[in-house]
């Protein structure tokens, strides 16, 4: 389905910025109904980051790089209800350890 | 004897460095470069694993991911490379049956390699310079992280480590196609051809083969060395380039980073890259098994001419397979990421499958 992203209509799209290593997210929680398709495009200001999704039990749900200077978006097909954490899947320098977003990701049926 | 004497002298003295040919002292320093810089990589990779499981108070974070960033380069560049061109220095005129081309250039390979990973290791351990081995733009210029003259010292290691790499190359080479001086002349275009498969691609068309002029193992060094030169290039332009932004920074005149496109440069990298982990690897290790097999045997190499083709066709599919690196990158075109990332690295388990078949057969060809 990513693939051909282009051509699918997402039922929600949640635009973030990255900077500083810090997320700037669009809300304190970004709420998606099961089912829904949900296109996350993320923008870094500086480095190179990461995005990914993270279970409750910290298993990765996926991630992308995230590069200064274009467009990173990601769809994703929310089967499930559930809590989800953010963290930076990349290697952005010793400041960016601390790059967690936690339960800001909730599906509800 | 107490432990020291006999560890600089031999068990009862019998270590007699005088004695030994030029050739022998060289590839002894390059043996003895490579295991140092293999303890280096040990103590660091051991001190790593312990911090993962809990941290320790002596080793503070930055200091951690200098650690970090040091690590693959000191193994790969400290240990390995010593350890692999010492072999190959002599493996080459020795399967050969010639000189090397200069025992000179290869003690300044031996050199090089050693004081550019010290270099850089020590302003890693010192500054805590730490873009990663990866050095994902614009990470290696980021002044508000990292020291800039941190950075430029372990860049120049690097650098210095290209270098002495590119006098490897040239010597290989060199040794393959030339003609010792009171030799009748070689053809060493010939030698060139066949060393890297360019006579053997054109025996495919041709009714009358050519006997191949160099040996199977001699072949496979020839091609990863093509890698090897081919990474020495691009890691000594990506040296170059963060110099420019590091030099920038120092003369205070600092350069955007954006000026720079980092897909673009992630590309590159994991081009260059890639010519070590899926060429020069896979080739030298598929050669060395074949010389293997055949100094175990005593027997001829099982399918020869398909191994031959084989080496050819993965020094040729290692440039090719690099967007396996980048399928998490959205940015990168879907084509290059099934193309390059999926079809064509799924190509290697051929080649490699292969060479183990191969060397698999050999060897089992000559149970008793």
């Amino acid at each position: 389905m990513d693939l051909n992203r282009a051509d699918i209509k997402a039922d929600k799209t949640f635009d973030i910025t990255v900077a500083d290593h810090k997320f700037i997210l669009p809300s304190e929680k970004m709420i998606i109904n099961t089912n829904d398709k949900v296109m996350f495009n993320v923008t870094s200001k500086d480095l190179t980051y990461g995005f990914g999704l993270f279970r409750e039990d910290n298993t990765m749900m996926f991630q992308m790089q995230v590069l200064p200077g274009h467009n990173n978006d990601i769809l994703w097909h929310f089967e499930s209800p559930g809590v989800y954490t953010i963290r930076s899947t990349e290697y952005s320098g010793p400041k960016g350890i601390g790059m967690i977003e936690k339960n800001v990701v909730e599906v509800i049926d | 004897m107490n432990f020291i004497q006999t560890f600089m002298d031999g068990e009862e003295g019998l270590f007699k460095p005088n004695s030994l040919t030029p050739m022998q002292k060289m590839i002894l320093r390059f043996v003895v470069v490579g295991l140092v810089y293999y303890l280096f990589a040990l103590v660091e990779g051991m001190l790593m694993r312990v911090y993962q499981v809990t941290p320790i108070a002596a080793i503070p974070p930055d200091q951690y991911f200098g650690m970090l960033t040091a690590h693959p380069l000191v193994g790969i560049f400290g240990s390995t490379y010593s350890i692999v061109f010492g072999a190959f220095l002599f493996l080459v005129p020795f399967l050969m049956s010639k000189p090397l081309w200069s025992i000179k250039l290869a003690n300044w390979t031996c050199g090089l390699i050693a004081v550019g990973t010290f270099t850089f290791w020590f302003a890693g351990f010192l500054t805590h310079y730490a873009p990663l081995y990866t050095l994902y733009w614009p990470l290696p210029a980021d002044f508000t992280q990292f020291s800039v003259w941190g950075g430029n010292i372990f860049i120049l290691g690097i650098a210095l480590i290209m270098v002495g790499t590119v006098f490897f190359v040239l010597n290989i080479f060199k040794t393959i196609a030339y003609t010792p001086e009171g030799w009748a002349k070689q053809d060493g275009k010939g030698l060139m051809a066949s060393a890297l498969g360019l006579s053997g691609l054109k025996n495919l068309f041709r009714k009358n083969k050519k006997e191949h002029m160099v040996s199977l193992p001699v072949a496979a060094i020839a091609r990863g060395t093509v890698d090897t030169a081919l990474n020495a290039g691009i890691i000594l332009f990506t040296g170059v380039l963060i110099l420019i932004y590091m030099i920038a920074e120092i003369a205070g005149s600092s350069l955007k980073h954006s000026s720079i496109d980092a897909l673009l440069y992630k590309n590159w990298f994991w081009w260059g890259l890639d010519l070590i982990a899926d060429g020069l690897v896979l080739i030298f290790v598929a050669g060395t098994w074949y010389l293997l097999a055949t100094l175990i045997t005593g027997k001829k190499l099982f399918m020869e001419n398909w191994a031959r083709a084989a080496l050819f066709v993965e020094m040729v599919v290692s440039w090719t397979v690099w967007s396996h690196h980048l399928m998490s990158d959205q940015a990168q075109p879907g084509f290059l990421k099934i193309l390059s990332g999926e079809m064509v690295t799924a190509f290697e388990l051929i080649t490699q499958g292969l060479a183990f078949f191969i060397t698999l057969i050999t060897l089992w060809s000559a149970r008793p």
